[in-house]
């Protein structure tokens, strides 16, 4: 079972101004509405600030004084003072959230498209679920800081000022004995905090291997029942399960001490502040009102205290999930349209490859690779498993860039033109053929999607499928669903050919296209494919030789050369290395046939 | 209610626990109902009676208190948490063993994205409820009690008036419970959806790339993005309209004692201090009001959850069937398939009256054309579909009968679609024996051909490999699947297309290996060349769900039927490139 290393995943960085200000940069578009949130949240903390006025003049001149018309007009005051500020709130309600909501949803849009354009490698590299978490939870946390942190920090820090102002105006003894609280708090909260914030990071990982662990169990589920190991699976999951719930237990730990802890200090503080105060009502140099106001923004002051001491912790989780979502923004697409790139004009289908050299990395992939295709023409690519056969294929796309040399479509360089031109023009049908989540019809419609129905069918018919199709229960709208699981593998293929031919391509690669198809289906798209590839230039990429022999070139590729190209028949003449592997595949057939020698 | 009842039987199993954490509760709520009487003493006895010596004593009782809190509240959250995560460790295991003994034909249908949501995230969603919802519930139902308790027996006529506003309150906590909680759910299912839209869209990125389809694909992500925007907006909408309502209805309730407990005062009914006590105790009902919309918000997720949760944990297992009891031991591998008819859950026939023996060791070959049900037989056979009709039989039992863990480890199966999991070469191989010894995988890997490959890997046979491990190819996939399949040694195998994707030399070594290995076995193989299939003791030939035509090669060829065509389709090309090649030497 997994075994994953999240540790990269969870590591919180320290605050990266530079970052950070790259991370602001998404916020820009919705100041207005930032400003608009920050306002909202102000004006409802700075009503909260009337609270304990209005106490004290309850107290101390209305009750102390046994005005009831004064107490009457308090009352009143306090009614349309929080009146006002219902109605705050349910507008900050909307627009804290839509400033969020609208930050989030740039910023998924922002990182989805950028991944769209970037370079196949790219994807080779990385396993999907964690492209995935760049857009969810690290979008969340990133959102986090620039909306729900930033509004805090404003409105912690103006509250803190206000009161601070308001209390020493008022008691400065008192308000000292408030404030000499603060470091301890501080301290105390920020210390705890780090300790929590390390616990719930081990939380995550164990969650995060939780997941890891279902997701391969439910994604293989079918390897797991051929081989019974749901005994086995379950004994392991048990021990990742249990790792989940101790991490969980020793955070709860740390928590269920923190907060009494900062209830016994709030309670001294408390204490001191009756203490002190009832002292100085008694002795007649305070009234009880002020010290009621006193205690009420005690209360509103602590909370904002505690909220900074861990904001920079919170910080430090959203620095990451950033630092995680620019390593994707700034991947630039090395594949690039160049500013003066034009559109291919119609591909007639003359492709030369001249002294093409490519490397995947530092790997070298191909090396000085040569040959010429007129259009019209079907060719063979032929070689060993790894060779650079699809690699060739890819680069004629321009999937990658080359190192050196260059690759031309009509005379046009690759590199001068459109990628969208180009591979518009392009049909590719690849070794496993994927369907997307969705009716049949609209699979086949991916390859051109302005196809009418009409012409939808036409592709299926063309390619043999039609006939299937026609007996599902829901014809053309029957739902492949997640990964085709009910068409057999030759369907899909079937599907994924109709979808290439209703996109009527310039030139066509077939990658391994054939090898899931049945033999009859085979010689059924065979036939559909003699006239597909009439007028076009065409790629056939194909472990079965018997399946090439009439390509009108065949190139001969190994360790990244091109080491031989012909007609099948002067290949068979040159005697080289496609000899060998014709040999080696027919005499395997022929080894067979002579095992049974009544055949034909 | 239902929901969380069920919810709560999987909690009983921890009674002890959950008695303990309920002392602890109660205890609570008790003591925070004490804070409110010590200002009142403060006040009334200490500033205002005289008894200015008592004021320090009361002030000392605030911090007394607060410890004594304290050590209570510790015993609380951790008893709640860990009667939570043992709960949660249950459910977590349950609905993982459930989730893998589910059929096929539910794994066909259920998207992947969904399934691992609600294992993952729903679950971890109950565990916020056990871990906190719960224990809400209870203490500030508690709490509610005690403090209206209190008021009423301090100044009824206050209490009364102080909570005049209340049952709006209610009403509106209750009407926002039952809006909220469809937005909520359908804000997390579009997230599930978005989930699954980016994990399709990167499966397919190539097919994507292919057809420069990446506008089109930025524009289907942007309705989901834009989807969940709304979602959340939507509940943003109804929060924002009962929330701040709800605060301004206890910001009424604190006027109202405000004003007619200070007339009180000023009347001498009331004292000040029982005021200020008075309006702590409001306080804590505000606090407790705040956490209800909360509380009803999270219990409504629960719920939500625990629904989805238990909907996967009420679908019956494997084959509808019981499992069979007799333990297939020493399986010789006879197997009869006694008119056998399958269909889909839809209705779609898929086969028809299968009839086919076969013996101990037999080769069996099925071919015929995409679709003609091929799959779907030898799905049969280990029990991934049950038939409809009919029965299959092995060592002459119905498989039925067969407990299915013995029968599934008596036949080995190389798919046509090839599963790494994340784990080292060695465990991939070992997958159906996770005992074996390092000697019998290396042996495994031998016959698949697959070994110098895992030898040259950087850390040989310890290399993690799958989806975040080294990149192997479609052929070194298939080799460590048939490593797989070979390594448990079943007297059963069954091969669908598994040389399909090999080249040209990979598969003479592969075909080589496997031909001393189907010896001893009995092997039900599907693949496209004749050439793999020739040597087979029995072709069988499906087409639409039904067998056309049974017999060896000769006699199939002799029969000139579908398989004649077929085979001099195929063999006319292999003779083609031979007479070329003949005629070029």
């Amino acid at each position: 079972m997994a075994k994953p290393v999240f540790d990269d995943e969870l590591m919180g960085i320290a605050f990266d101004p530079r970052l950070a200000r790259k991370a602001f940069a998404f916020i820009k578009p919705h100041k207005g509405r930032l400003a608009l949130a920050i306002c909202t949240v102000l004006a409802t903390s700075g009503i909260g600030l009337i609270d304990p006025q209005l106490w004290r003049l309850a107290i101390d001149d209305g009750i102390g004084k046994s005005d009831v018309a004064f107490l009457t007009k308090v009352a009143l005051a306090y009614m349309v003072v929080f009146g006002v500020r219902w109605l705050v709130q349910s507008f900050q309600a909307i627009v804290v959230q839509r400033l969020g909501q609208g930050v989030l949803h740039d910023m998924r849009h922002t990182v989805f498209s950028h991944l769209q354009n970037l370079p196949l490698g790219f994807f080779d590299k990385r396993e999907i679920g964690r492209i995935i978490a760049r857009l969810t939870s690290d979008v969340d946390a990133v959102n986090d800081l620039l909306t729900s942190n930033t509004l805090s920090i404003v409105t912690d820090v103006a509250m803190i000022f206000a009161i601070v102002v308001i209390l020493v105006r008022t008691n400065l003894q008192l308000a000292l004995i408030t404030l000499s609280l603060v470091p301890v708090m501080v301290i105390a909260t920020s210390l705890f905090r780090a300790k929590v914030r390390l616990a719930y990071r081990d939380v995550r990982r164990k969650v995060a291997t939780v997941t890891a662990s279902v997701a391969e169990n439910v994604s293989g589920v079918r390897v797991v029942k051929s081989f019974s190991r749901e005994g086995e699976n379950l004994k392991r999951f048990k021990q990742v399960n249990q790792e989940n719930r101790q991490a969980v237990l020793h955070a709860a730990k740390l928590q269920a001490i923190f907060i009494p802890v900062i209830a016994v200090l709030t309670a001294c503080g408390l204490c001191a502040v009756w203490w002190y105060g009832g002292l100085r009502v008694i002795a007649g140099v305070l009234t009880l009102g002020v010290l009621v106001e006193f205690v009420r923004y005690m209360n509103q002051f602590y909370a904002p205290i505690r909220d900074l001491s861990t904001l920079y912790q919170t910080m430090q989780g959203a620095m990451a999930g950033a630092e995680r979502i620019f390593e994707i923004l700034d991947t630039k697409s090395e594949i690039t349209d160049k500013p003066d790139a034009v559109q291919i004009p119609p591909i007639v289908g003359d492709v030369d490859f001249n002294h093409v050299d490519f490397a995947y990395g530092d790997t070298p992939i191909l090396n000085d690779v040569c040959f010429s295709v007129k259009a019209g023409e079907t060719i063979a690519l032929v070689g060993p498993t790894g060779a650079g056969k699809t690699t060739i294929i890819n680069l004629l796309g321009r999937q990658y860039d080359i190192k050196s040399g260059s690759i031309t479509i009509d005379g046009h360089d690759v590199r001068d033109v459109t990628m969208e031109s180009l591979r518009r023009q392009m049909g590719v049908v690849l070794q496993d053929a994927f369907l997307f989540p969705g009716s049949i019809k609209e699979n086949i419609r991916y390859g051109r999607l302005d196809a009418t129905d009409q012409e939808v069918v036409s592709a299926a018919q063309a390619v043999g499928i039609d006939e299937f199709i026609r007996e599902l229960p829901a014809g053309y709208d029957t739902d492949v669903r997640e990964g085709g699981s009910k068409l057999s593998s030759g369907q899909k293929q079937l599907v994924s050919f109709a979808r290439a031919l209703l996109a009527d391509p310039r030139i066509l690669i077939l990658d391994e296209a054939t090898s899931s198809v049945d033999t009859q289906t085979e010689i059924l798209i065979q036939e559909a494919l003699k006239t597909l590839l009439k007028g076009r230039t065409s790629f056939v990429i194909a472990h079965r030789l018997s399946t090439i022999t009439e390509a009108d070139q065949i190139l001969v590729i190994d360790g990244g050369r091109l080491v031989e190209s012909g007609t099948h028949s002067q290949l068979m003449k040159h005697d080289g290395l496609y000899r060998k592997l014709h040999d080696m595949q027919f005499n395997y057939a022929l080894a067979v046939a002579e095992e049974e020698p009544a055949a034909s | 209610m239902h929901t969380i009842r069920r919810l709560l039987v999987f909690a009983g199993r921890y009674w002890q626990w959950l008695l303990l954490t309920s002392v602890c509760l109660i205890t609570l709520a008790a003591l925070e109902l004490v804070g409110p009487q010590l200002i009142r003493l403060i006040v009334d006895d200490a500033l205002k009676g005289g008894h200015s010596h008592m004021l320090a004593y009361y002030c000392l009782g605030i911090v007394a208190l607060a410890v004594v809190t304290g050590i209570f509240t510790f015993g609380q959250q951790y008893l709640t948490e860990f009667t939570a995560q043992k709960t949660i460790y249950d459910i977590r295991n349950t609905l993982f063993d459930h989730i893998q003994r589910l059929s096929f034909s539910y794994h066909d249908e259920a998207e992947t994205g969904q399934l691992i949501s609600r294992a993952t995230s729903d679950v971890q969603a109950l565990s916020r409820f056990l871990g906190h919802g719960i224990t809400h519930v209870v203490g500030d139902t508690l709490v509610f009690l005690g403090v209206l308790v209190i008021c009423l027996k301090m100044n009824w006529h206050l209490a009364l008036v102080a909570l005049a506003t209340s049952p709006i309150l209610a009403v509106a906590v209750f009407k926002f419970g039952g809006k909220i909680r469809p937005l909520y759910t359908a804000a997390q299912n579009q997230r599930g959806d978005m989930t699954t839209a980016i994990q399709q869209n990167l499966m397919g990125i190539r097919v994507v790339k292919a057809f420069a389809r990446e506008n089109h694909e930025i524009e289907k992500f942007d309705k989901q993005s834009i989807g969940l925007l709304e979602r959340n907006m939507e509940a943003a909408v109804v929060s924002a309209r009962y929330m701040p309502f709800m605060d301004f209805l206890t910001a009424a309730a604190v006027t109202l004692i405000l004003w007619y407990g200070g007339v009180q005062v000023i009347n001498k009914v009331l004292t000040i201090g029982a005021l200020l006590a008075f309006n702590a105790y409001l306080g804590m009902l505000i606090g407790r009001v705040r956490m209800a919309g909360w509380i009803v918000n999270m219990t409504q997720n629960a719920v939500a959850a625990a629904d989805r949760v238990f909907e996967i944990l009420d679908t019956h297992p494997e084959s509808h069937v019981k499992d069979g009891t007799k333990r297939l031991t020493d399986c010789k591998g006879g197997v009869e398939f006694r008119n056998v008819s399958f269909s889909y859950s839809d209705g779609s026939k898929v086969l028809r009256n299968i009839n086919l023996e076969v013996q101990p060791g037999e080769m069996v070959a099925f071919v015929g054309p995409t679709g003609s049900g091929k799959s779907t037989v030898i799905n049969l056979l280990p029990r991934f579909y049950d038939v409809t009709d009919g029965a299959i039989l092995v060592d002459g039992v119905d498989i039925r009968d067969y407990k299915l863990k013995s029968l599934r480890q008596s036949i080995g199966i190389v798919a046509q679609e090839t599963f790494l999991f994340g784990d080292t070469a060695k465990e991939n191989i070992a997958y159906g024996k996770p005992d074996a010894e390092l000697e019998d995988v290396i042996e495994a890997a031998k016959s698949a051909n697959i070994h110098d490959f895992i030898e040259g890997l950087p850390e040989g046979y310890e290399t993690h490999i799958g989806e975040r491990g080294v990149n192997v190819s479609g052929g070194q996939k298939q080799r460590i699947s048939i490593a797989r399949a070979l390594l448990m040694n079943p007297p059963i195998l069954i091969m669908d297309d598994s040389t399909s994707s090999v080249d040209t030399e990979t598969e003479a070594l592969i075909q080589n290996a496997l031909v001393s290995l189907m010896e001893s076995r009995t092997t039900f193989v599907i693949a496209q060349r004749i050439s793999t299939i020739q040597r087979a003791d029995k072709i069988v030939v499906l087409d639409k769900g039904r067998i056309v035509e049974t017999g060896t090669h000769q006699e199939l060829l002799a029969n000139g039927g579908i398989y004649k065509d077929i085979y001099y389709l195929q063999f006319e090309k292999g003779e083609h490139s031979a007479e070329s090649s003949a005629t070029d030497v």
